[in-house]
């Protein structure tokens, strides 16, 4: 019984990670509809540059997470800035490629500025656990990740829904056209969505790699949360923060479960194998819209 | 084949393909032998993907398909052109069983479906065929002949390249290759006039997969060995690159883009050493990671500035030239 | 422009009580209809009548709730749509929904796809099967462009064409599949005068030299009352009347659903 607690508490706190990452993802496909392919690429990207402001420069870890954090903004307002531009519009194809091009490129840097070894960056969180009522113990870690994700997830709910600018985001993302034709500046919400999506990514990057270590392959954790916002039905962002924990949970618990069966592996199988039952039944996700095409 | 210029151009494409590895230094010929054999994958991505407008994520998972059976078949003793055929059979239907989510989702749903489909059947492969390790593929031989230089290697894969170009030729001009373009144009107009857009989709994932099974087999075959490492998910991602840098609709496309991705990363190849020696203090692989930057800076810059490809570009260059000098 | 009704009654197609909701709105209310050999049918009504829902239970992209359609005495409520197409169902549509990327001629032949036999080994090797029945599709696709005027633009690319000549590209392409009954949505849609009346001979021409039944969808009431046989009209997805123009003209139910200016113009006529 306390196995399962365990397994199932590990996967609610790597979930809420995925939700996330997945939350900075469906932003900018409800906006420009673009699926960012290289969100993985840019989590562990911010990651690398917090382990370079710790370690390598001696930074103090505050002032470092917040640096990391910018760089995750600045990164964000480049792309939009430079490459957004000539994606508009073009096929789908393109956009898919551009962005998980740009990813390999990332992963080719990150490769290159930082080795293939696995870093780690400061201990951001105590070490051990604390048992609750004798059944389950709860690593400190674990505790981090679901507190600090609620925290910026409420943050980015409230920006969401009660500024202006989150209420101009919303319009971009129903009607582009008409949003702008309302006098919302569109560029600007795109700039801002490219931001904050980059901004939880590198939060989530700086978590995850607290337990997991630093290194260019952990960036498939991107794919575990376009997995997310791909059964939470890109459109529906309450929808992907119920899913992100689900899938955490259904993956640990199949990782505990069928690795024994199948030799391992099953934990960085089960997001997928999940998304595609999922589309099997519902083919634009849970939560998803279906889009009726007019004849 | 419309004018007499193009059938001259094919002749002497011809000539100089099998000419070649006379005329060049032994090195330079593994970069062909790699670039026939990645024109025969892609390929069965300009029909898939180009023609029929199925995003496949997934095209070196089916290609490692193919090189697995291929290499069992092989150590079994089957006949090359056999193995050759049942490898890209086995791509085929693999391809048709992960393409089923394409009678239900499009666009960006499956594109990741097909990155799904790459993972789990790296995972099949790798936990149920031995696939880490892999399988060593001994030298086929036809009649005794046995390819076991790169000369002839060479030969091997240059004739199944051009053979299996015929095909796709004849496919896309009969009313297959017409129910692709329909099928990706509009699907639904496509079904009011006849066209059986499952039984298209799903032949357009064998097709396109058949020829991924073939050239996987034809990798591994030059490499003497079948392993999943040779099949990565970069591969993937570069061979969509490919026909969108050399056009997406046709063969040319798929030839341009291939020798130019390839030439590319061959630099990134070439170059690396010198700039370890130019940079010490850079950790990390140069070889392994430069020719990736290149590649994925190449295809960044072109689909922000050249997103119709090389093929394009040409056309507009040549009808600049015949408008000479009215043209801007 | 007058056209003779035909004496010959045989049925083509039939509605039989045809209903459609989406979920609570009611868009066909029992629709019942027969189109008879060798006429022109046209459907009217003002915007959000369901004519275009009618029109896509007829090609199968809606099944309706409710009702048979039957074509040629045999049941099709159920049957797919490409297999409509087979059957001899051509269709032409409001949105177009051509091949931006192919030729006319290639859009066309696109058409021809059912009345193709070569099978895939042969379309593999090419040589002789599949070029002799190229070629003698090809005869066939030039036939209508001969028929529909279009041999200057037969090598464009169709999405350089502009609106009206597209227009008869989707109609050629539903040409070429031999139909033998046209459903067409709204040809005159965005045309001009000369365009509308080009089309208006090319419907009268077919309707002749094919002798196919036409089912017409079309807001242009002077084309309408000019070329049709009989006339059905629907509003809020009931037919409300049906008969020959001159009888649609001076319905006062009809009238009532198209309210005032309409009147004038239907009046006028």
């Amino acid at each position: 019984m306390g196995k399962i607690l365990n397994y199932i508490i590990a996967g609610l706190a790597n979930g809420c990670i995925y939700s996330l990452i997945a939350i900075g993802f469906v932003l900018i496909y409800k906006s420009s509809s673009i699926l960012n392919f290289a969100q993985g690429a840019i989590v562990i990207l911010s990651a690398f540059v917090f382990y370079s402001f710790t370690i390598q420069l001696g930074i103090p870890i505050v002032i470092a997470i917040l640096l990391a954090l910018a760089f995750g903004a600045l990164l964000g307002f480049v792309i939009e800035r430079f490459i957004l531009d000539r994606l508009i519009g073009q096929p789908i194809l393109a956009i898919i490629i551009l962005t998980l091009a740009f990813s390999e490129f990332l992963k080719g840097i990150m490769n290159l500025g930082w080795g293939t070894d696995i870093l780690s960056a400061p201990q951001l969180f105590p070490r051990g656990n604390i048992t609750i009522l004798n059944i389950a113990t709860l690593d400190y870690s674990r505790i981090a990740f679901l507190v600090i994700t609620f925290v910026l997830i409420s943050i980015f709910a409230i920006f969401y829904n009660k500024t202006k600018i989150g209420l101009a985001m919303k319009a971009t993302s129903d009607d582009t056209i008409a949003a702008g034709s309302v006098g919302i500046r569109v560029r600007r919400v795109f700039a801002v969505t490219w931001i904050i999506s980059c901004i939880t990514a590198a939060a989530g990057g700086i978590l995850v790699t607290n337990v997991m270590g630093i290194h260019y392959k952990v960036a498939e954790i991107g794919y575990k949360a376009m997995a997310v916002a791909l059964v939470g039905g890109l459109q529906s962002l309450p929808g992907i923060i119920i899913i992100g924990p689900v899938m955490g949970i259904l993956e640990f618990l199949s990782a505990a479960y069928l690795d024994p069966l199948v030799d391992g592996g099953m934990r960085d199988l089960a997001p997928f194998i999940i998304l595609l039952i999922v589309l099997i039944f519902r083919p634009s996700g849970i939560f998803g819209w279906e889009r009726i095409e007019r004849i | 084949m419309q004018t007499p210029f193009q059938w001259v151009m094919l002749v002497l494409g011809l000539f100089l393909t099998f000419a070649l590895p006379f005329l060049i230094p032994s090195d330079l010929l593994n970069f062909f032998i790699k670039s026939f054999i990645t024109i025969t994958a892609v390929l069965g991505i300009t029909l898939l993907t180009g023609n029929c407008g199925q995003i496949s994520l997934g095209h070196t998972a089916f290609m490692a398909v193919g090189a697995f059976v291929g290499a069992i078949l092989l150590n079994q003793g089957i006949p090359l052109i056999l193995s050759l055929v049942l490898a890209g059979l086995a791509g085929g239907i693999v391809g048709l069983i992960f393409g089923l989510p394409a009678l239900r989702i499009k666009g960006f749903y499956l594109a990741f479906a097909t990155l799904a489909a790459f993972y789990v059947i790296q995972f099949i492969l790798i936990h149920y065929f031995g696939g880490v390790v892999g399988h060593s593929v001994p030298p086929p031989s036809i009649f005794g002949l046995s390819f076991n230089s790169d000369f002839r290697i060479y030969y091997l894969i240059a004739s199944t390249c051009f053979m299996m170009t015929y095909f796709t030729k004849n496919i896309t001009r009969c009313k297959w290759g017409r129910a692709f373009i329909a099928i990706r144009d509009h699907d639904i107009a496509a079904n009011t006039l006849g066209v059986n857009v499952y039984f298209y989709k799903l032949m357009a994932f064998f097709i396109g997969c058949f020829y991924a099974g073939v050239a996987g087999l034809l990798l591994s075959i030059y490499m003497g060995w079948a392993s999943v490492d040779h099949y990565s998910l970069t591969n993937c991602i570069w061979y969509l690159g490919m026909i969108i840098v050399g056009g997406m609709h046709s063969m040319s496309g798929a030839y341009m883009g291939v020798f130019f991705i390839l030439g590319i990363e061959e630099l990134g190849i070439v170059i690396a050493p010198k700039l370890a020696e130019l940079f010490p203090y850079l950790s990390g692989s140069m070889i392994g990671a430069i020719p990736i930057i290149f590649v994925g800076l190449v295809l960044v810059l072109f689909i922000m500035f050249e997103p119709r490809g090389l093929v394009h570009r040409w056309e507009i260059i040549k009808t600049s030239m015949r408008l000479f000098p009215f043209s801007n | 422009m007058k056209k003779e009704i035909q004496t010959s009654k045989q049925v083509s197609l039939v509605a039989d009580k045809v209903s459609l909701s989406f979920g609570k709105i009611l868009v066909l209310n029992n629709v019942s209809f027969h189109v008879y050999e060798g006429e022109i049918l046209s459907i009217i009504g003002p915007n959000g009548a369901g004519k275009t829902s009618l029109l896509n239970c007829l090609s199968g992209f809606y099944k309706p709730d409710s009702g048979r359609i039957t074509y040629r005495g045999e049941e099709i409520t159920k049957v797919p749509i490409h297999r409509r197409a087979k059957l001899g169902i051509g269709r032409t549509f409001q949105g177009l929904q051509l091949f931006p990327g192919m030729t006319v001629i290639n859009n066309i032949m696109s058409g021809r796809h059912i009345r193709m036999e070569t099978n895939f080994l042969q379309a593999f090797l090419h040589w002789p099967w599949v070029h002799r029945e190229e070629i003698s599709h090809r005869e066939v696709v030039e036939e209508i462009i001969d028929f529909l005027e279009m041999e200057a633009i037969r090598h464009e690319v169709v999405g350089n064409l502009g609106y009206g000549l597209r227009k008869r590209v989707d109609l050629a392409r539903a040409l070429a599949l031999e139909p033998k009954i046209l459903i067409m949505d709204e040809p005159m849609a965005g045309m001009n005068m000369e365009e509308k009346e080009d089309m208006a001979r090319f419907i009268i021409d077919i309707e002749e030299f094919k002798s196919i039944p036409i089912i017409l969808v079309e807001h242009d009431m002077e084309v309408v009352m000019d070329i049709s046989n009989r006339i059905m009209v629907l509003d809020w997805g009931n037919v409300i009347a049906e008969g020959k123009p001159e009888e649609i003209r001076t319905n006062p139910a009809v009238i009532k659903a198209y309210l005032g200016e309409a009147e004038e113009e239907i009046q006028h006529y």
